[in-house]
């Protein structure tokens, strides 16, 4: 399966075959976990997000229709989407950020303290943004998208992406400053 | 403040890699779900909402309790051990008893599962795998063994440690075995699953 590129598993895994699935499974969970983590800083939480991910592509594949970059907008979308679902259940469990943020503390202290800390400074920077703007910025600087590319995930004109990422900026540096 | 400047602010460490059984449980789950997601929407996997990496067959199992009849059945096999749970773990034994029961019941059966000197026939109406690998699984709880000899590829419900588990049983083309339920999964050889929980699995090399 290794030899396969993203079009031939995804067209074998339509067909159903399991190996292929496993294979896109394989060759796409560290990216969904890795951008999930740098979502929701939790590596326990970025692990069922990721779980949660493929339990989606398990359900969907076989109405893909075998176009690579189809293929990893929809991974992209689905994930971000994930990760707020998530986040949003968390926060409604625990009540106030606060708490959701002495999770990520609880974390920090585990290893790799200050590779954590800085992690967690990071996302708490940008959990202040409302939702679509660190979703524009997540995408655009976490993971080095174009517009465009972001336009086409999220579903808005290319412009709307532009002043998003603008009007972050903005609040960012604001509080940067602070 | 300029891209540059942003791009600054917002630099990242690695996130951590992720590691090889969660890896492991993330692609089991999703190529179970991919399974049962073709067999249509009557069975299914899920994960759980703030669980992790479950496999729940809850409309499955609605079926299997109309379809599958367990026959309780006191453990006295002609011509053979009588001490079933503990000699049912030797792979020439559980291919006996099997394939006694086999005999008997065709197509029918699904799997023998031993416990405490009983032998329970686990039949149902969906047919067997027969040409899956015949696998041979040791589950305990708080140290009461289980042992089930039944085709992979197949859902079966039994009783461990006290409470009804659905137990998807899976072999990988690494002549693996692989057990997920809402209760733990096994993979690898490593069980992820509560404490009080044990379990080995591995295919019967014997012919029946």
């Amino acid at each position: 399966m290794q030899t396969n590129n993203d079009f031939q598993l995804i067209e074998m895994a339509v067909d159903g075959n399991e190996d292929a699935f496993r294979s896109l499974v394989e060759r796409h969970c560290e990216m969904v976990f890795k951008f999930a983590y740098r979502w929701c800083g939790v590596k326990e939480d970025a692990e069922d997000i990721a779980q949660d991910v493929m339990m989606q592509l398990a359900d969907k594949i076989r109405g893909f229709k075998p176009d690579e970059a189809a293929f990893t907008t929809w991974l992209y979308r689905v994930t971000i989407n994930a990760a707020k679902d998530a986040y949003r259940r968390k926060q409604s469990r625990k009540n106030n950020e606060g708490q959701y943020a002495n999770d990520r503390d609880a974390h920090s202290s585990n290893s790799a303290a200050e590779q954590q800390l800085w992690q967690h400074e990071t996302t708490r920077l940008l959990d202040r943004l409302p939702d679509k703007e660190k979703e524009a910025v997540f995408l655009v600087f976490c993971e080095g998208l174009n517009h465009a590319e972001v336009a086409t995930i999220v579903g808005c004109a290319e412009s709307t992406i532009s002043w998003r990422v603008h009007s972050a900026r903005k609040k960012l540096k604001a509080w940067v400053k602070q | 403040m300029t891209n540059d400047e942003l791009k600054n602010v917002l630099k990242q460490p690695d996130a951590p890699d992720l590691d090889d059984a969660a890896r492991g449980r993330i692609v089991t789950s999703a190529a179970i779900r991919y399974r049962h997601a073709a067999r249509g929407p009557e069975a299914n996997t899920t994960a759980s909402s703030g669980g992790r990496l479950t496999s729940t067959l809850k409309p499955l199992m609605a079926a299997a309790a109309a379809l599958v009849l367990v026959v309780a059945i006191q453990h006295s096999l002609p011509g053979g051990n009588t001490n079933g749970s503990e000699t049912l773990g030797n792979d020439r034994y559980s291919a006996a008893v099997f394939n006694e029961y086999q005999s008997l019941f065709q197509h029918e059966l699904r799997a023998v599962v031993a416990r405490n000197g009983d032998v329970d026939v686990v039949l149902g109406g969906q047919a067997s795998q027969q040409t899956n690998p015949l696998v041979i699984i040791r589950i305990e709880a708080d140290g009461q063994p289980v042992y089930i000899t039944a085709y992979s590829g197949q859902t079966i419900e039994t009783n461990i440690g006290g409470k009804s588990v659905v137990l998807d049983i899976l072999t990988t083309a690494d002549q693996e075995v692989v057990l997920a339920s809402d209760e733990f999964m096994l993979e690898h050889g490593v069980l992820h699953g509560p404490d009080n929980f044990a379990a080995d699995a591995h295919i019967l090399e014997l012919s029946l």
